[in-house]
């Protein structure tokens, strides 16, 4: 490992972070299928914020701010949560290939979807974001206690997960093909693989609240996840109450994944490559991985989010297909130019 | 026409401001709202809309019918080609995708209402809600024809719980017709379909005569329950559709179970689309005379076979050239009783 950066260069480097975000977010929100001046986006943007007239008419206006802006948002807020949970899933459960839905979370999130959407369980009252919500919870419910009562080793967790995962897409598979309306579930299956079109500016602030405290709670157990990559016989011998933290952390963890795939569906390879590539960037101790993770996701996801829905205009694509096949060859090279380092 | 039309409002208004009504004259002329039940809520406008999309091809095709052309500023979601009667007023409608666009690319040209034949499209999944369209101004409207099918106050799971009729797509005519305010050419539609309707199905006796409705995929079958628009077609020639006892739209049903319910007319599904297997009318034939359990069944034997396209068998206006072509052809078959 090369030589820890000094707290002024991590500073700074966090600060060039949150610039390039800001920066990316300003640029998106000018590109897409309306014809919009760069000029007239920011002016919109700057009414909304209290400061001037506004430019575009209402339907314009409603083009950038309630489109493409909470969209953006929520892309920087799900990028940022799903690497920060892959981070510490991937430490606490000593796996590298762990991801934020290993434990069951998004399977459980198609199923209560479909449940809401096609069999139209809750009379409409339930969206499809809280049937959503509810099917992530109970299946990550269901793998604590399962993992519980097998145990409770952290390999029995993953496996528990992998059971659930393939109980929970059987049930989907089940309800999709014996459903008459094959063209209902056309449409929520899109949205499952991942889709962030449907944001809006109370998603974005129920996602990102939620992230604030699950970041703050991991940030809190920093050290403690330094201490499980050594085992969590290590870690109890440094003091660490290991049952009591594997707990609030797998809480945690399974709660803003659950939250972030209520409204936006599963969208994959964040949560899985992110934190290899942070990893090779910020170095293993998780009080710099996790900020270089969750500014580094959502920067990524702002982008690839973008040409989602701008690339195949005037169609769209799942972000959840793009997010592989531009992350891949960029995970490549971020491997590649850390090689020698290691 | 309509620019008469309009001309003819104008004086009719500015005759009554002059003679003497004051301010009232210009407020009943502007302030008239209209307004349809339309599934479940209130469709209303404060005047007719000008810049309108249609979101499926359904919409756009009873839209053009109506003579609206030069009032919809956009069309998606096709699912054939468009009626050749309307080919010419579709020209003039730019097309925005072949299928759904995305939420901003129908944003972008302004509408000021949204039409579509299907939930799918205008709901979660889809375009967007029709919620969201109208938190930006814009109205929507979904098909009568849809949203029955999707009974979310019950125990609705994308099963009719009552049967579609043809009512239901005049019903779409007259509430669009309305709302742009031509009723009377809604009505000259509606008036034209059902005498097509009476046409093609006069003198036809055919009771007794099992139909079976493949829309498409040959492994597992999408075959017509009993209650969407190949329903219609039955009920208006009186046949019997051999899966009628499912009121699944269209269930998919192995071919065990269709060898032996062994139909005596084959309608299937020409569709131009290429997403599953057996799509086109020649590829389900094709696999009709090869598999050794189907090209026994009597209709594969005396290739009974009525090819429709896929707008013919969703509920839209095409669904009565689809009743007039099941119904040229039975006469065609002769007596199958």
């Amino acid at each position: 490992m090369t030589a820890a950066p000094t707290r002024a260069r991590t500073g700074l480097r966090y600060a060039a972070g949150l610039v390039l975000l800001v920066a990316s977010t300003a640029v998106v929100i000018t590109i897409g299928p309306a014809d919009i001046g760069v000029g007239e986006v920011w002016r919109t943007v700057l009414a909304h914020l209290g400061g001037g007239e506004r430019v575009l008419s209402p339907i314009r206006d409603g083009i950038i701010w309630h489109l493409r802006l909470p969209r953006t948002l929520l892309a920087a807020v799900c990028g940022a949560g799903l690497a920060v949970c892959g981070v510490v899933l991937q430490s606490l459960l000593r796996n590298p290939l762990a991801d934020p839905f290993v434990l069951g979370v998004s399977s459980g999130a198609s199923t209560g979807a479909v449940v809401v959407v096609v069999l139209g369980v809750g009379g409409g009252a339930v969206s499809l974001s809280a049937g959503a919500f509810l099917g992530a919870v109970l299946a990550f419910t269901l793998v604590l206690v399962l993992s519980r009562l097998l145990g409770g080793q952290l390999d029995r967790v993953v496996l528990c997960g992998v059971a659930a995962m393939q109980l929970f897409s059987a049930l989907t598979s089940f309800i999709v093909l014996t459903s008459a309306d094959a063209e209902t579930t056309r449409g929520v299956l899109f949205w499952l693989l991942g889709s962030l079109s449907s944001a809006t500016w109370t998603e974005v602030g129920v996602c990102a609240a939620v992230l604030a405290v699950a970041l703050a709670v991991c940030l809190g157990h920093g050290r403690t996840l330094d201490a499980f990559a050594f085992g969590e016989d290590a870690a109890a011998s440094l003091g660490i109450r290991v049952a009591r933290v594997r707990v609030v952390l797998l809480c945690a963890t399974a709660l803003l994944t659950a939250v972030l795939v209520s409204s936006s569906g599963a969208i994959g390879f964040v949560g899985l490559v992110l934190p290899h590539a942070a990893r090779a960037l910020a170095g293993a101790g998780h009080a710099r991985l996790l900020p270089t993770s969750a500014l580094g996701g959502a920067i990524f996801l702002v982008w690839v989010d973008t040409a989602a829905r701008s690339a195949l205009d005037p169609q769209e694509i799942p972000v959840g297909v793009l997010t592989s096949l531009i992350g891949v060859p960029a995970f490549v090279v971020v491997l590649y130019r850390t090689r020698s380092r290691r | 026409m309509r620019g008469a039309w309009r001309f003819r409002v104008l004086v009719g208004v500015t005759v009554l401001a002059v003679a003497g009504c004051g301010r009232g004259g210009t407020d009943t002329a502007a302030g008239q709202d209209t307004g349809v039940d339309n599934c479940g809520r209130t469709v209303r406008v404060s005047e007719p809309p000008k810049r309108a999309v249609a979101l499926n091809q359904g919409s756009a095709e009873i839209m053009l019918a109506l003579g609206l052309a030069d009032r919809m500023v956009g069309t998606a979601t096709w699912t054939d080609p468009v009626l050749p009667e309307l080919a010419e007023a579709n020209a003039k409608v730019p097309r925005l995708a072949d299928n759904a666009p995305s939420f901003e690319r129908v944003l972008a040209v302004e509408p000021d209402f949204v039409a579509a034949s299907f939930e799918s499209v205008l709901g979660t999944g889809g375009v967007a809600t029709r919620k969201r369209f109208e938190e930006l101004g814009v109205t929507t409207y979904l098909s009568p024809t849809d949203c029955g099918t999707k009974d979310n106050s019950g125990d609705g799971d994308g099963v009719r719980s009552t049967a579609l009729t043809m009512d239901d797509v005049f019903r779409e005519i007259r509430d669009l017709a309305e709302l742009f305010d031509v009723t009377a050419r809604g009505e000259q539609v509606v008036a034209g379909l059902r005498e097509r309707l009476d046409t093609a199905t006069r003198d036809l006796d055919a009771s007794g005569v099992s139909i079976l409705y493949w829309f498409a995929n040959s492994e597992s079958p999408y075959l017509a329950g009993c209650c969407g628009a190949p329903g219609v077609i039955t009920g208006a020639l009186g046949a019997k559709n051999v899966f009628d006892d499912t009121r699944a739209e269209w269930p998919q049903v192995n071919w065990e179970t269709v060898a032996e319910r062994d139909p005596a007319v084959l309608v299937i599904g020409d569709l131009t689309r290429k997403s599953q297997t057996a799509e086109t009318a020649a590829a389900k034939i094709a696999f009709l005379e090869s598999n050794p359990v189907t090209s026994r069944m009597r209709a594969v034997r005396g290739k009974r076979y009525v090819p429709l396209s896929g707008q013919a068998l969703n509920p839209t206006m095409c669904t009565v050239e689809g009743v007039e072509k099941v119904a040229a052809a039975l006469r065609g078959f002769g007596p199958l009783g």
